[in-house]
């Protein structure tokens, strides 16, 4: 009896953790509550469905790099209730990097929501002024870079730029960007790719920005291409779907996004976070991250970290 | 002052402060529920709230929590989170002997003052502690790695062989996943469900909770007698004769570990307790129910509550994902966390001094009726309680990531924990093994990558790396050293 007891409960606790999703519209976020995609998707999910009409419940399913999340997503049904809320790093890196279960073709675009430049850090005060003479360290001796973890912007940007600049690098990477933060204060690292809020909450100046022009909040600092380096890196967030969702729920989802990216609070968050807004429609956003993933592969190739 | 006072001492700080705090408790002793899925949880919520009742019910969700792990440690030999699973080594003994009301007495007591002791060097040395965090680099972080990983040695009593064998699967299961230098999927099998590694807390709830309704359903063996009506029972003064000096050791060790970044609770606790095996004069009888274990588990991982803070407040670097949480309610509520913030934000930063002694003054209150409750919880009958045990576990494993095979990796250390408990190999080394793995091989490979692969450059790398890898080689030595000793001590007695 006690041990029939206790195989039941046993059989109810799988089928509850089996089927604790209602038939809500689902937000996969690849990432743990509390980061940053997560603060801005919680963001973005308020509007997104006030301008649906329906219940959306954000998941968070993190772990290997935003991967598994992403790979949830494009095998879940494409019937419109799963849609998955992604950045750069699951979507147009990782595939190259590692057998992933899924590709760009394996997803349906809804749309873009952010575009955030990122700029070469340094320490404050340190030795070197001007990326100039970081260039010379690196010719004579060699750079450190660090960078949240491998196959990330801050890693991928810095491997194109001591490519292009033919310096000699060594990688560090760390277990997050606050830890990387910690060994730049302490001079392991000498430098470091990230977005705005990164430069403003700690103790770095930045070198260049690596965007196409000067940013209008951040006029003094000087662009890659200014300093002869064609580089242009940004990290970006979209919603994507599994494929094969029909024509008609695509741009419902579409003008939905359109109308959450406006939103005040979403507005709001964006200036207290730097985060740069971008709506791109459907099939820009197709295009654009299947333009992102070419390049970003091509750099993996470059640093000789893919074949 | 007076904005301070008004900003934590109104309804609704006041409000969260409890409700936080005991919130945090219940979700530590549930096994599986962890702090960083309760902080998850009651994130959306202050989205809504004004920043110092944010921030307060937070932090007593974290605090509360890495307290409330040891209350199902002693009580039922399931850590409710991985933070207490060196508590089980002392208080599940402890309870086993009727004495579960004064491990319980044992572990709020030095978890309170670790805590207080940690708010205090947060108050007069955060700048200070920062700089010199930051001074440990990778090479000096895996000095102390090493450091903690001779605790397996010590928590592996009577059988040595074994527990190194234990630790040593642990680091081998922390090597499943990516690669953390190359990004490359290694021992994967080509599942990318295990591309992410193992999740610790499955496997701990696998390993403890689990494997324990398992192995009490294995050997019909039912203990509700010796458990049941726990009421906390504080120890007395004159017990602590002795045993202040592990309070105030452990605290500081607590504090160290805790203001480095990529470190946390559950590897202070552990170093703790090595050291407090090796220094007290009662380190024969850790492990099978010596009070003194159970402080330097639990002041340990309380203070590492308050100085976690230190590089979050002083330089405004997450040091785990813990802070990286409290950091992100910080950001919608519109202050950006970082190297300004103790000067451009003094009054939110004074707020959470206040604050974190006032939860852990709180926690020691609320202790009281929870054990109670608890204690009664275990009164239910046995197979109730067993499949209690296993419904939160099962539940706790699958809401962890939201990732399906981590309720599968569960059970499988469910089983794998009921045969190493059948057979004698100690189960917490496997742990130590697991929590410490990723970072020491991340600290070893960055210190070779800086060294041109050159293990021996890390020797001579500093005078602080040289120290810490001094400190570990005496405890290595130290019960070598012991043993040989000993035999020649019986022989003179002998002749």
């Amino acid at each position: 009896m006690r041990k029939t007891t206790t195989f039941a409960v046993i059989c109810a606790a799988f089928g509850v953790a089996g089927t604790a999703q209602a038939q809500t519209l689902e937000l996969v976020v690849p990432f743990g509550a509390g980061g940053g995609t997560d603060t801005v998707a919680r963001v973005f999910e308020p509007g997104f469905a006030a301008k649906l009409d329906r219940t959306v419940v954000i998941r968070n399913t993190a772990g290997a790099s935003g991967t598994i999340g992403a790979a949830s997503v494009a095998q879940a049904a494409a019937d419109g209730n799963t849609l998955g809320y992604l950045p750069i790093g699951p979507l147009a890196i990782q595939p190259s990097l590692r057998d992933t279960s899924y590709g760009l073709d394996s997803f349906d675009y809804i749309c873009q929501t952010t575009s955030t430049p990122v700029f070469l850090l340094n320490k404050s005060g340190s030795a070197n002024a001007d990326l100039a003479a970081w260039v010379a360290q690196g010719t004579e001796d060699r750079v450190v870079y660090g960078s949240s973890g491998p196959g990330t912007i801050p890693h991928l940007a810095m491997a194109a730029f001591t490519t292009e600049a033919g310096i000699n690098s060594v990688h560090l990477p760390f277990d997050g960007t606050g830890m990387a933060m910690n060994a730049m204060a302490g001079g392991e690292i000498d430098l470091f790719v990230d977005t705005a809020t990164v430069m403003e909450s700690n103790d770095v100046t930045a070198l260049a920005v690596f965007s196409p022009e000067r940013l209008e909040a951040y006029p003094d600092i000087p662009t890659m291409q200014e300093l002869g380096y064609d580089l242009d890196f940004s990290v970006w967030q979209g919603v994507v779907a599994p494929k094969g969702l029909d024509e008609e729920q695509r741009s419902a989802l579409s003008d939905a996004c359109a109308a959450a990216i406006e939103a005040e609070a979403f507005v709001e968050l964006a200036k207290k976070t730097n985060t740069g807004l971008m709506y791109r429609n459907a099939e820009d956003f197709e295009a654009f991250v299947s333009r992102n993933a070419e390049m970003n592969a091509q750099i993996l190739r470059d640093a000789g970290l893919t074949q | 002052m007076s904005t301070i006072l008004l900003d934590v001492f109104n309804v609704w700080t006041l409000g969260a402060l409890l409700l936080g705090t005991t919130l945090g408790i219940i979700i530590g002793a549930l096994p599986g529920l962890g702090s960083v899925v309760g902080l998850s949880i009651c994130l959306p919520f202050t989205f809504g709230m004004d920043t110092v009742p944010s921030l307060t019910l937070l932090l007593g969700v974290y605090c509360g929590s890495v307290y409330g792990g040891s209350i199902s440690a002693i009580l039922v030999n399931s850590p409710g989170t991985p933070q207490a699973a060196a508590t089980t080594l002392d208080g599940y003994p402890m309870a086993q002997r009727g004495e579960g009301g004064l491990a319980l007495g044992w572990a709020t007591v030095a978890s309170v003052l670790g805590g207080l002791i940690s708010c205090g060097v947060l108050i007069l040395a955060a700048p200070q502690l920062s700089r010199f965090a930051t001074s440990f680099g990778s090479v000096e972080v895996f000095a102390l790695i090493v450091l903690a990983l001779t605790c397996i040695a010590a928590v592996s009593h009577g059988n040595t062989a074994k527990g190194l064998l234990m630790g040593l699967i642990g680091l081998m299961l922390a090597l499943v996943g990516t690669d953390p230098v190359t990004g490359a999927a290694r021992f994967t099998f080509g599942t990318p469900f295990l591309s992410a590694g193992f999740d610790l807390i499955a496997v701990v709830i696998g390993l403890f909770a689990l494997s324990e309704a398992f192995w009490r359903v294995a050997t019909g063996n039912a203990e509700s007698a010796e458990v049941s009506g726990v009421r906390m029972t504080l120890p007395r003064l004159s017990a602590w004769k002795g045993r202040i000096g592990t309070l105030i050791r452990s605290s500081g060790i607590g504090c160290l570990v805790g203001a480095l970044p990529g470190t946390g609770a559950a590897t202070a606790s552990f170093i703790s307790y090595a050291v407090a095996r090796q220094v007290s004069p009662r380190g024969d009888g850790f492990g099978r129910g010596e009070p003194e274990g159970i402080v330097a588990a639990e002041a340990s991982n309380n203070a590492v509550t308050g100085s976690a803070m230190i590089p979050t407040l002083a330089l405004g670097i997450p040091g785990d994902v813990v802070t990286a949480i409290l950091l992100s309610a910080l950001v919608v509520h519109g202050i950006t966390p970082g190297v300004r913030l103790m000067t451009e934000h003094l009054d939110v930063v004074n707020a959470i001094f206040v604050v974190l002694i006032l939860i852990n003054l709180v926690m020691m209150v609320v202790a009281f009726p929870l054990v109670r409750l608890f204690g009664r919880l275990l009164m239910i009958p046995q197979h109730l309680v067993t499949a209690g045990i296993v419904v939160f576990g099962i539940l706790g494993a699958a809401t962890v990531r939201g990732n399906p095979l981590d309720v599968l990796v569960a059970v499988g250390f469910g089983a794998a924990g009921l045969v190493f408990r059948l057979t004698g190999f100690p189960l917490a080394p496997l742990v130590i093994g697991l929590v410490l793995g990723p970072q020491f091989e991340q600290t070893l490979r960055r210190g070779l990558l800086l060294n041109d692969g050159n293990f021996l450059s890390f020797f001579t790398d500093g005078p602080l790396a040289a120290v810490l890898f001094l400190v570990a080689a005496l405890a290595l030595a130290a019960p070598v050293i012991g043993a040989l000793r000993k035999p020649r001590l019986q022989d003179s007695e002998t002749k």
